[in-house]
């Protein structure tokens, strides 16, 4: 039983890694009806821009980490709401009115360029970085055999603290009922005054910023960060999002979430577990797509002529 | 007569003066038999398969081509049968396939174990093994779409019935296999894990049987073409599994929109690939070596000219025309009686069975595979052949497939920054020219004596054409 509980604590830090990924997704599939490739590899960069920070730019690596880790959120976070915004507005705009299979090879291309890129030399190098110790190692909390790390902590109030304002932003301000207007009616948004373009941008910002904060908690879960370590987390994201429902912010915190545990299940119990977690997620994703394609808690949208 | 005449108004009355049989068919029509006539328009297969024998010579014997060159010449013959058969899927269907490389992965694993574990002098005993597999493969993939059927109607009780459903037997089945490790043979309460155990001793059973009788049977075939059998059989065999693999992922994707194939193919292909880096049998991470090298460039463009022809015959037969429908417009396509979900699983099918024939035709001329060659990085690069080509064209991407095979090797001192440059060169492309290189043209519309008649097909990334308009 502790052992299991121990498990459960680990799936849900893992998910709730997965659940920031997984939102970015979810929002710009809402309102573009794209899946942004390139969202996994924005998280890579957000990883990256963390490390920059505590060792470059900030010199942070001596800092308490009260004072290191907003500072660290923060700047990653910026960093890849530019990103974000780039990428929307160079990449997928000039493509707004082509075929979906035009933008979804572009955005593929774009996250190609992303992840070889930063494999050159010159930026980031091939070889896996090791990221600085930004929260003490130490447990937080351990009762009967149950070890509760800080890192574990920190990820998943962070994560439940941003969903919840994510939630007010989205249900309780203009932008947010604007977002939800353009994501429920694109046109007819249009028609009733809404910047459409304003609101795109804005809902790729948002969704980068956000997997940004991913990708830093990522380096200090895991403490190593790579070039391609944005594909693997950004797909099972995604898979998340569509255990979700996709399109649907709620449905894909949950969908995360269930995703973190499910694997970290596999993992712990199954024989020769370890070696098939890549491959639980795509299991998972071919058997809700066979079984109830919109999602857990998508509702079934026929489409229209 | 009158009374013919009230039944079929529009025919002329059978007893007036017939007319010619020139006013419904062209004259010749009636004079030519359907043999002639496939003849006369096929002349040139077997023709350019013969070119085959002294083309294959030049290559291997006449000491003009070097081992080295001769390794580049065959990669370019796969790279091209890997390009068509992904354009039958991204170009002429016009869904989006990200992983190639994985059913070339099955189709090179599956051919090449046989042939590594069981004799290539009995080539019914590939037979067998092949017939065992379907059987295994057959009735697991069976069950479970029994059960993911019902699951989906429950929905009809309850809409919350699936998600539940879903939820327990996906527990049930994770605490059954955890709980059941520890047992040699797991005991009978264990439904999931059992089932697995007798699958397993089902397909050795089959084996066991049947092998010493194929070997019977292979006795009678003349010794010298039993390795030959045995390779055509093997790469039939390991195209077909990556067939059904292309099933398996194709039938629940294909029913949605597009986007869902690109994430569930590339999904499909990282499973293949973890699932191969942690079998035993296929050799883990180290790789699969001693295959028997029984492709030579015959073997090899064989393939090329018969995955061409596939393509090419069924992008311009009726089939054809229903899937470029369906690429088009979807739902204009159902209403006028075309299933969209059929047409697109048969390309995506066909597709996937010709990338397993060429992992097959892979595993024997390289006589050495790895896990790692078949990971993402080839599926984007099959991809983006077919999209600098031209989304529709075959030329084009049997041009691009010889370009972006060669250039590599031209260009060492570029590795850093080749898959930088076909990044940049997809978005470039995809911006300023959508249709690729060629559109969905052939090589020969650019010469106006050969240009077909008629206006070509948009390609599925024009404006004009592609089924999913945005929002």
């Amino acid at each position: 039983m502790q052992e299991f509980l121990q498990q459960m604590i680990n799936g849900l830090s893992v998910g709730a890694v997965y659940a920031l990924i997984a939102v970015g997704y979810t929002m710009v599939y809402g309102v573009l009806r794209l899946i942004n490739f390139a969202h996994g590899d924005v998280f890579m960069v957000g990883a990256f821009a963390g490390l920059f920070a505590v060792t470059k730019w900030f010199g942070l690596v001596q800092a308490p980490w009260w004072m290191a880790l907003p500072l660290v959120l923060i700047t990653a976070m910026l960093i890849c709401g530019v990103l974000g915004f780039v990428i929307e507005r160079f990449a997928y705009r000039p493509l707004r009115d082509q075929p979906r299979l035009t933008v979804l090879i572009t955005a593929i291309g774009v996250s190609m360029l992303l992840e070889f890129g930063a494999q050159h030399p010159q930026v980031f190098g091939a070889t896996p970085r090791p990221f600085p110790e930004l929260l003490p190692a130490t447990a937080a909390a351990a009762a009967d055999g149950i070890v509760i790390s800080t890192v574990d902590i920190v990820i998943f109030v962070l994560t439940i603290t941003l969903m919840l304002g994510l939630s007010y932003l989205v249900k309780f301000t203009r932008t947010g009922m604007a977002l939800r207007a353009v994501s429920h009616r694109f046109d007819t948004a249009m028609l009733m005054g809404i910047n459409t373009d304003r609101i795109i941008s804005y809902t790729f910002i948002l969704g980068s910023a956000l997997a940004a904060v991913a990708g830093v908690l990522w380096g200090i879960k895991y403490r190593q960060i790579d070039p391609l370590m944005g594909l693997i987390p950004g797909l099972k994201a995604f898979i998340a999002a569509v255990l979700g429902g996709i399109g649907n912010i709620a449905g894909a915190v949950v969908g995360a979430f269930v995703l973190g545990l499910t694997e970290v299940m596999v993992v712990a119990y199954l024989p020769g577990g370890s070696q098939y977690r890549d491959g639980v997620a795509f299991v998972i994703l071919i058997v809700i797509l066979l079984v109830k394609p919109s999602g857990l808690f998508g509702k079934h949208v026929a489409e229209k002529v | 007569m009158s009374r013919k005449k009230s039944e079929n108004p529009d025919r002329p009355p059978a007893g007036a003066a017939p007319p010619s049989a020139s006013a419904f068919e062209p004259p010749h029509a009636a004079s030519v038999s359907p043999l002639w006539q496939t003849i006369r328009s096929n002349w040139m297969i077997p023709l350019v398969l013969l070119l085959l024998w002294p083309a294959n010579w030049l290559v291997h014997d006449s000491g003009a081509i070097d081992s080295y060159q001769r390794r580049i010449i065959m990669l370019v013959g796969v790279s091209m049968m890997l390009a068509v058969s992904l354009q039958l899927i991204n170009g002429i269907s016009g869904q989006f396939s990200l992983g190639h490389a994985g059913f070339m992965a099955v189709g090179a694993y599956l051919s090449a174990y046989p042939m590594r574990t069981y004799d290539p002098q009995n080539p019914m005993g590939l037979v067998a093994y092949f017939i065992a597999l379907a059987a295994v493969v057959g009735i697991t993939a069976g069950v479970l779409f029994a059960i993911f059927f019902l699951i989906r109607r429950s929905g009809r009780l309850h809409p919350v019935m699936p998600s539940l459903l879903l939820l327990i037997v996906g527990a049930w089945f994770l605490v059954d296999v955890a709980r059941a490790a520890k047992y040699e043979m797991p005991p009978a309460h264990f439904v999931w894990s059992r089932s697995f155990a007798l699958l397993v001793d089902l397909f050795d059973g089959i084996l066991a049987v049947s092998l010493p009788v194929a070997n019977n049977i292979s006795t009678f075939m003349p010794a010298a073409a039993r390795p030959t059998l045995s390779f055509l059989i093997v790469l039939i065999g390991g195209g077909l599994c990556a067939a059904v693999a292309g099933l398996v992922v194709g039938l629940p994707t294909l029913r949605l929109r597009g986007d869902y194939l690109a994430i569930a193919t590339l999904g499909f292909a990282e499973i293949i690939r973890v699932v191969i880096t942690n079998s035993a049998p296929l050799g883990r991470a180290t790789g699969m070596s001693g295959i028997p090298r029984l492709a030579n460039f015959g073997w090899v463009y064989g393939g090329v000219i018969v995955t061409i022809l596939v393509v090419w015959r069924i992008a311009r037969s009726a089939k054809g025309r229903n899937i470029t429908a369906v690429r088009e417009d979807e739902i204009a396509a159902a209403a006028i009686g075309i299933d969209p979900t059929r047409h697109k699983v048969l390309a995506f099918v066909v597709g996937a069975f010709l990338a397993g024939v060429a992992g097959g035709m892979f595993a024997h001329f390289s006589s050495y595979l790895n896990p790692q060659e078949f990971g993402f990085l080839r599926s984007v690069e099959i991809v983006v052949m077919v999209t600098l080509g031209g989304l529709g064209s075959i030329s084009g991407a049997i041009i691009t497939a010889i370009v972006l095979t060669t250039l590599p090797e031209l260009l060492r001192g570029f590795a850093e920054w080749r898959m930088i440059v076909y990044a940049a060169l997809l978005i470039g492309m995809m911006l300023l020219r959508p249709q690729g290189l060629m559109g969905s043209r052939e090589i020969w519309d650019l010469i106006p004596r050969f240009a077909r008649r008629r206006a070509p097909v948009p390609s599925p990334t024009t404006p004009e054409g592609g089924s999913n308009a945005p929002p």
